[in-house]
């Protein structure tokens, strides 16, 4: 369903992804891993076409170049970026409706049924998006993702800023989710990405350096390793 | 023929190809230009202003020339969006027209100098803190109150602020009252403008202008005090402003509020924006522009200010860089500068040689005051329990390390998120933060800017080079040496200015040499390639000998090559006795280079000792790559 | 030309401006009134009028400030023209009615349709191509078409200023034993309708919910299917049609010229700074303060000086309180 090849990206003159192949087949719940400054967020940013990029991304067969992020999002394809970005004036219930601008005639989660997924959120349903806590936040960024009828759901480190028990409760929405949508995360925290996930990548240096199923990328010597840059994937012995 | 005056350049006689004993700003032959300037206006009077009409019009050009280039180191150089130039000429028409009439012209300039002075020292210092926009609208606020407060105060600015019996500028008794006379008077004026602005261009005081314009904070790190300079600019400009409308006052002999409009104020922007906002002789131009273009299209008198209007919104679309930018264009082709010769040939910009004025070799480190691992009688970098808090959020939770040896490199390291730059920001001084931070056993100020003279020096995540300076210049802006490099090094005390210049330019040169770009001197650093950038940083960060050396992810980036280079001039600084605090990530970079290593979590620290400790801690490992036991929550 | 502060006609009492012609309406509707207290009825009845003068004024202020505020927050752009396109407004009003010989009303609405078809107009030509410039760059462009705006509007209609007449002549209510034109009843009308119809569709339709979301994080807009250009240039409309009807309302009371727009849209950048720049409330409540301030302080205290004292406010502001005097305080946001 989503396709990437030949992914670069550079911010000016700083090479941030150096060449990354992907592949997300419908149905499948993929992570993506690595280190600080690796080049996660940036790959995301480029499949949803908000940076420049060169190589090809597919989504459904069709080339996403020159397609404007709206576009993209109203395809399916949504991005919940990292940083949660609730939009601080608008209150939890308005943040959700807004979510509903990407969904076009498609099937997906009704509002209802993200406040059953989170039931958190129908308390503080009127409260403006400032005055959340970091976990709510989290909930109604993906909420509002889920709104949009994804065909692909791409979530940028959700665990990040929330404390263990908050972020356990939002990987268990998640794993509600999974079954009803495809999903690509990008984490830090490598063991509840790979408790949700059945496969996934690992990328240092703007370059994958591991990839496989979760089973194999759950050896933690390995993967210290690889996130420190000791070792790449050719020579890492098995 | 290009080639013919490439290969001229050199030889040209007054060195019209740029003296190339100088470093590239001093190269740049103001003098000959407002010579040539000055003397073609004068000879081409006859010819071009040949009665009283035109000869009426020039004069008016002129003075508003003045107040051109008084807004053009407001504006163009400082970088103040400001509205009250229009407020200051009135101020000096209005004030030196009081005073003129019972004590003569000269006395009133100099209370309107003073007057202006004070009015706008005032101004500026209540309004030091407040950001672009807001700025902007308070200098109209101020323009619209005080021609308010003229048009109400009879007695001092006439009836409905129009005062009819203004006294002509009077030398040695003799009193100016031709078309002719004001003529030379006013182009004494701006003569005299002229060469203050050229001190000015020709001293420190461009180059940290343009650094803090550009990178504010960084120029802060640097040790600039960036508010008292924008501050003396801003002042210098609007005096220029004031004395501007003395004189056309005086001129004139009739003052009204009409002219000090909202036309005038555009027209002041036109002038810098046409000439290009970095250039003075480009204030010139425009001021030409705006003054003769409306008289010439006669017919087009009526679209005068739809002219205006248009030249103003399509000059910044197409034109960003004025007629300058041409103009630079032209002299890049017929007369270019060495590095610009060298990039043309396929280079990168660097030069072959040493700049002529080096005397170092700079292959010899920077002087250490101390060999490598002698202890300090107190440490070097002391972070006592600091706290830095972001809305509730604890960003860095009690933190204490120490940096006690000369040559000791301290990696720091952790996830993302663990608060190592908002530590290092606090150590800077550019958060708030709980807690002390030493350096050599005293207590660091607050401020970045005091922080640096304390003694530590920082390069940021991206390299925060200053776009429009030369590589030189870049590091020259770090200098420890602060001595004449203000208003009164550039009006007064110029040869001491020089002195002090020439000992700058050689550190500068020996610390470039160190990092291995001293043959970039000339070339501007935004040409530079990224890992280039990071070096040049460094190269600042040294040049004032720091007691610390503070570096945050400087292989970010970088590829392998550079990578190494970086790590063995680290080393070589840790040699010679540089204390280095280093942010990481690489593991093979830290195990290189750092003696010892921190490593932070969620802001608290959560392992200290060899890399080889740190790195094989099981809690580090659980913080990068994430904690078991989350469903036990 | 003068460099700004209120237009004489905007003033309650006309003390040295001895510019508007004899054939304008009553100027600011005091001018019968004249001097200060004489008796207590005369006195409750100047006050009244007064009051009811300043909450005109603070209307026809919330208006433009208004529009000015959206634009800022949807595309992030300070337009300096916005004054400009208010005397447009009045311009353009005064062209259907007296060369096209439009009935009042419809006059008006035209008005309003063809200054929001400029401000689609503006985006699409002068802004959107200078997405990517400077912040310096777009102001100065701002500037440029402010200038251009007010030359364009005096070669079509010559500099003299224009009189319009009130739909409703010089019909007034009495109030308190105070005579208060229709037109300024009309005004708070008018405005209170427009602002609560602004209130609906930010609050309450998807579009709004939209334009606020984008005026908060342009980015996760697109991000969540948001048409951002799109919305940029609807949000141009609605500011030029906001300046326009503002111009539209005023111009009965006031003689029109070519300074007009602009000298109420730097009163209007008093209330928007005074307000916070963002808050509804805010910004309601500080062009009272601005109006109130203008006209009661003008016409019993400090005559000469009632122009400046917005001014001086909001420099007080300014070096006190960047933030404004409103900011952070809870109040719809628009």
């Amino acid at each position: 369903m989503l396709r990437v090849e030949g992914l670069e990206i550079r911010y000016g003159r700083v090479e941030a992804v150096r060449g990354i192949d992907l592949e997300i087949g419908l149905g499948e719940v993929v992570a993506l891993l690595g280190p600080n400054g690796a080049g996660k967020t940036s790959t995301l940013r480029g499949i949803s076409q908000l940076v420049d990029y060169e190589g090809t991304v597919r989504f459904s067969d069709g080339d996403l170049r020159g397609r404007s992020p709206q576009a993209v999002a109203r395809d399916g394809l949504i991005h919940v970026p990292e940083g949660r970005r609730v939009f601080a004036n608008l209150s939890v219930h308005e943040n959700l409706q807004v979510g509903l601008t990407a969904r076009g005639s498609r099937d997906g989660y009704t509002i209802d049924e993200v406040y059953d997924l989170f039931p958190q959120l129908k308390l503080v349903r009127n409260r403006p998006g400032w005055a959340l806590s970091g976990g709510e936040q989290q909930m109604v960024a993906i909420g509002r993702g889920l709104l949009g009828a994804p065909r692909l759901l791409m979530l940028d480190e959700p665990s990040l800023g929330l404390a263990p028990r908050v972020a356990y409760a939002v990987f268990d929405a998640l794993s509600r989710i999974r079954e009803r949508t495809s999903i690509l995360l990008v984490e830090q925290n490598t063991l509840l990405a790979l408790e949700l996930c059945t496969r996934g990548y690992v990328i240092v240096g703007g370059r994958i350096v591991l990839e496989g199923s979760s089973a194999e990328l759950s050896n933690r010597g390995v993967m210290l390793e690889a996130y420190l840059g000791k070792r790449t994937a050719a020579e890492t012995a098995s | 023929m290009v080639d013919l005056a490439r290969r001229l350049g050199g030889r040209l006689p007054f060195g019209l190809g740029g003296d190339p004993n100088l470093p590239l700003t001093y190269q740049r032959r103001h003098y000959l230009t407002a010579a040539a300037f000055v003397v073609a206006v004068a000879l081409s009077m006859p010819v071009f202003f040949p009665d009283d009409a035109s000869l009426h019009l020039a004069n008016l050009w002129l003075i508003y020339l003045i107040a051109g280039i008084g807004f053009y180191f407001m504006f163009g150089l400082a970088g103040r969006f400001a509205f009250c130039q229009t407020f200051l000429m009135a101020v000096g028409g209005y004030t030196t027209a009081y005073f003129a009439v019972q004590r003569g012209f000269w006395v009133g300039l100099v209370v309107s100098i003073a007057v202006s002075v004070v009015l706008m020292t005032v101004f500026g210092l209540l309004l030091r803190r407040v950001e672009e926009f807001y700025f902007a609208i308070a200098t109209l606020a101020l323009t619209n109150i005080g021609i308010e407060v003229l048009q109400n105060w009879p007695s001092f600015a006439g009836a409905n602020a129009t005062r009819f019996d203004i006294p002509p500028i009077t030398i040695l008794g003799q009193r100016l009252a031709t078309e002719m006379a004001a003529f030379w008077a006013i182009l004494g004026f701006v003569v005299l403008t002229l060469l203050l602005g050229i001190f000015i261009e020709r001293s420190p005081i461009r180059r940290q202008t343009l650094a803090a314009r550009d990178r504010r904070i960084a120029a802060e790190m640097s040790g600039m005090n960036v508010q008292g300079l924008q501050l003396r600019l801003f002042v210098f400009g609007s005096v220029l402003g004031a004395v501007s409308g003395a004189i056309l006052g005086a001129w004139q002999s009739v003052l009204t509020t009409d002219v000090f409009g909202i036309d005038l104020a555009v027209g002041l922007f036109v002038m810098v924006i046409i000439g290009g906002s970095e250039s003075l002789w480009g204030v010139i131009i425009g001021s030409a522009i705006v003054v003769f273009l409306p008289n010439q299209l006669q017919a087009l008198q009526e679209y005068q200010s739809l002219i205006y209007g248009a030249i103003l919104l399509f000059g910044v679309i197409l034109m960003p860089r004025g007629v300058a930018g041409l103009g630079d264009s032209l002299r890049t082709r017929f007369f270019p500068r060495r590095w610009e010769v060298a990039a043309g040939r396929g280079g990168d910009g660097s030069l072959e040689s040493a700049p002529p004025w080096f005397k170092g070799s700079g292959v010899a480190p920077v002087e250490p005051a101390h060999g490598p691992d002698d202890e300090a009688s107190s440490p070097l970098l002391e972070v006592r329990e600091v706290s830095v808090a972001f809305g509730g959020v604890l960003a860095v939770d009690r933190v204490s390390l120490q940096l006690r040896k000369h040559g000791e490199v301290l990696g720091l390291i952790g996830p993302n998120g663990s608060g190592k730059t908002t530590l290092l920001n606090a150590i800077c001084g550019i958060v708030p933060y709980s807690g002390t931070v030493l350096v050599r056993g005293r207590v660091t100020p607050r401020s970045p800017r005091h922080v640096s003279a304390a003694g530590i020096s920082r390069a940021f995540q991206s390299p925060q080079v200053f776009p429009s300076l030369t590589c030189l210049e870049n590091v020259l802006v770090g200098s420890a040496d602060r001595e004449f490099t203000g208003l009164t090094g550039a009006w007064i005390a110029r040869p001491q200015m020089w002195r002090h210049e020439r000992a700058r330019w050689e550190k500068a040169a020996a610390a470039l040499a160190r990092v291995g770009l001293l043959r970039y001197h000339e070339t501007p650093s935004r040409l530079l390639t990224y890992g280039h950038q990071r070096l040049l940083e460094i190269a600042r960060g040294i040049v004032s000998d720091p007691e610390v050396l503070v570096l945050d992810e400087p292989s970010a980036g970088l590829n392998k090559a550079e990578t190494d280079n970086l790590a063995d001039l680290l080393e070589e600084l840790a040699v010679g006795g540089l204390t280095i605090l280093v942010v990481e990530h690489k593991i093979d970079f830290v195990d290189r280079i750092c003696n010892r290593v921190v490593a932070l979590e969620a802001g608290r620290v959560i392992a200290e000792g060899t890399p080889g400790e740190v790195w094989r801690a099981p809690q580090v490992a659980e913080a990068y790559l994430g904690r078991r036991g989350i469903a036990e929550g | 030309m003068p460099v700004g502060g209120i237009p004489a006609q905007c003033r309650g009492m006309d003390h040295h401006q001895p510019t508007v012609p004899a054939s304008a309406p009553p100027a600011g509707g005091l001018a019968a009134l004249g001097a200060p207290v004489e008796s207590g009825v005369v006195a409750v009845a100047t006050f009244i009028a007064v009051l009811f003068s300043a909450i005109a004024f603070a209307g026809v202020l919330s208006l433009v400030a208004l529009g000015f505020v959206v634009l800022y927050r949807a595309t992030r752009i300070i337009n300096f023209a916005h004054g400009d396109l208010m005397t447009a407004g009045g311009y353009v009003a005064f062209f259907f009615i007296n060369e096209v010989g439009l009935p009042i009303f419809a006059a008006y609405g035209v008005t309003i349709a063809v200054l929001f078809l400029a401000g689609v107009a503006l985006e699409r030509l002068a802004y959107a191509p200078l997405r990517r410039a400077s912040d310096i760059a777009v102001v100065l462009a701002t500037l440029g078409i402010a200038i251009a705006i007010r030359a364009g509007l005096g070669i079509w209609q010559g500099t003299t200023p224009k009189n319009l007449v009130s739909p409703f002549g010089s019909a007034v209510v009495h109030v308190g034993g105070a005579n208060i034109s229709e037109q300024r009843l009309m005004i708070v009308v008018v405005v209170l309708v427009v602002i609560g119809a602004l209130v609906l569709f930010f609050q309450g339709t998807q579009f709004g919910r939209q334009m606020r979301s984008l005026a908060t994080d342009r980015e996760m807009a697109m991000l969540v299917g948001v048409r951002v250009n799109g919305m940029a240039t609807l949000a141009f409309g609605i500011s030029s049609g906001l300046a326009g009807l503002a111009g539209v309302l005023i111009s009965p009371l006031v003689a029109v010229d070519l300074n007009l727009g602009f000298n109420v849209m730097l009163l209007a950048f008093s209330a928007a700074v005074l307000g916070g720049f963002g808050s509804l409330t805010g910004i309601l409540v500080a062009s009272l303060v601005v109006g109130l301030t203008q006209q009661v302080i003008g016409n019993y205290v400090l005559q000469n000086y009632a122009d400046v004292l917005p001014f001086v406010m909001m420099l007080a502001v300014i070096v006190l309180r960047p933030q404004g005097l409103f900011a952070g305080l809870s109040g719809w946001r628009v």
